[in-house]
């Protein structure tokens, strides 16, 4: 995979809230988002603008929030209230539709629920979803964005900051970083 | 204002790769994509009704259509789908506005609402339906069969997530929400 200057990428929150305060390096954020286009949706938006450290991406143009109201509505039923919240139904419903629209983006969703949920109703995006932490992985091996040592690093903070992610995926995407 | 309903019901059941299951499904499919496009609630008007949101003009569309008579046909177990007329004006409508953004992107949405909704029993739907939306629980006659019903309510909710329709955490919400 190459990097190109119409890599857009969709996250939900925790995406964003784990470099601003899990980890407590927006600058790594800013360093990601420079070579993406991140579709923010307003739930999402709202979220992270909570964190204080949001001033430190609050004007970046990398970062385009999408005025679309009543996204997710059709996943509500199926989703917790703290989900929604978290902006996963706005973020699997989006990605839903550039697929739809023949225009297939990566999304990065995190919790092992809602993940589940794609996987069995909607198996067709798995292929597009990915993980925060996989995610660094591949700012090395795919996009080189990131050093070799610096996301071994930065996947290592991760694993011991409040940050929710299983040691296996710690484990598979640091082997991954190692062996390119 | 029938004909654009009709028209919405042939999109509907167009968009599916099998039959409506029930009655019940189409109307609660079309429900659901209001609380996706506001803009439709008026042309639909799903008010508080015995079993769930009831929109009369849908149900007049399907039983009595005025502009095109041979579109739908309901199956004896109750399923609900387009005839190859109907498939020759889906086809048609499809042909007809295959450049405009707003019909692919109802298409885009029925497919989803189908994908997933198509997989509850009617149950489940109406379940679903009334915890998320409990606006429209007045005037219910099996609110209280589906959701007061402490054992009845365990049970609906222990079945989506088997099936794997719901998260855990929607389902820790279900079975501890609280009910008028």
């Amino acid at each position: 995979m190459s990097l190109n200057e119409t890599n857009v990428m969709l996250a939900d929150s925790s995406f964003y809230i784990c470099f601003l305060e899990d980890i407590g390096q927006p600058e790594v954020l800013t360093k990601i988002l420079d070579n993406f286009r991140f579709l923010i949706t307003p739930i999402v938006y709202k979220e992270v603008s909570k964190s204080v450290n949001f001033k430190h991406i609050e004007s970046n143009p990398k970062i385009v929030l999408l005025p679309e109201e009543n996204l997710g509505e059709a996943l509500r039923p199926f989703f917790s209230k703290e989900e929604i919240e978290k902006g996963e139904t706005e973020v699997i419903e989006l990605a839903y539709q550039f697929y739809a629209d023949d225009d297939p983006k990566m999304f990065i969703l995190d919790e092992k629920e809602p993940r589940l949920f794609v996987l069995r109703n909607l198996p067709y995006l798995a292929k597009l979803m990915i993980g925060t932490v996989g995610f660094v992985g591949e700012c090395y091996y795919e996009y080189a964005i990131l050093e070799k040592s610096e996301a071994s690093a930065i996947v290592l903070v991760i694993s011991i900051s409040k940050f929710r992610v299983s040691a296996e995926v710690i484990s598979e995407v640091l082997s991954k970083i190692e062996s390119r | 204002m029938p004909k654009i309903v009709e028209e919405y019901i042939v999109s509907l059941l167009g968009s599916g790769e099998k039959s409506c299951p029930t009655i019940w499904h189409l109307q609660k499919e079309l429900f659901i994509f209001t609380k996706m496009n506001p803009k439709a609630k008026q042309l639909f008007n799903f008010v508080k009704h015995y079993e769930g949101p009831f929109s009369q003009v849908v149900q007049d569309s399907l039983k009595d259509p005025m502009y095109y008579e041979d579109a739908f046909d309901t199956k004896q177990n109750g399923e609900i789908c387009l005839t190859d007329e109907g498939k020759k004006i889906f086809s048609d409508l499809r042909n007809r506005y295959i450049h405009d953004e707003k019909f692919i992107q109802l298409l885009h949405s029925f497919k989803l609402i189908r994908d997933i909704y198509d997989k509850l029993t009617k149950e489940e739907l109406l379940f679903l339906i009334y915890v998320t939306y409990p606006e429209y629980i007045e005037f219910s006659n099996i609110y209280d069969r589906l959701v007061k019903d402490q054992e009845k309510r365990m049970r609906l909710s222990r079945n989506l997530l088997k099936k794997g329709l719901i998260t855990e955490d929607r389902y820790k919400e279900l079975i501890e929400c609280v009910v008028e």
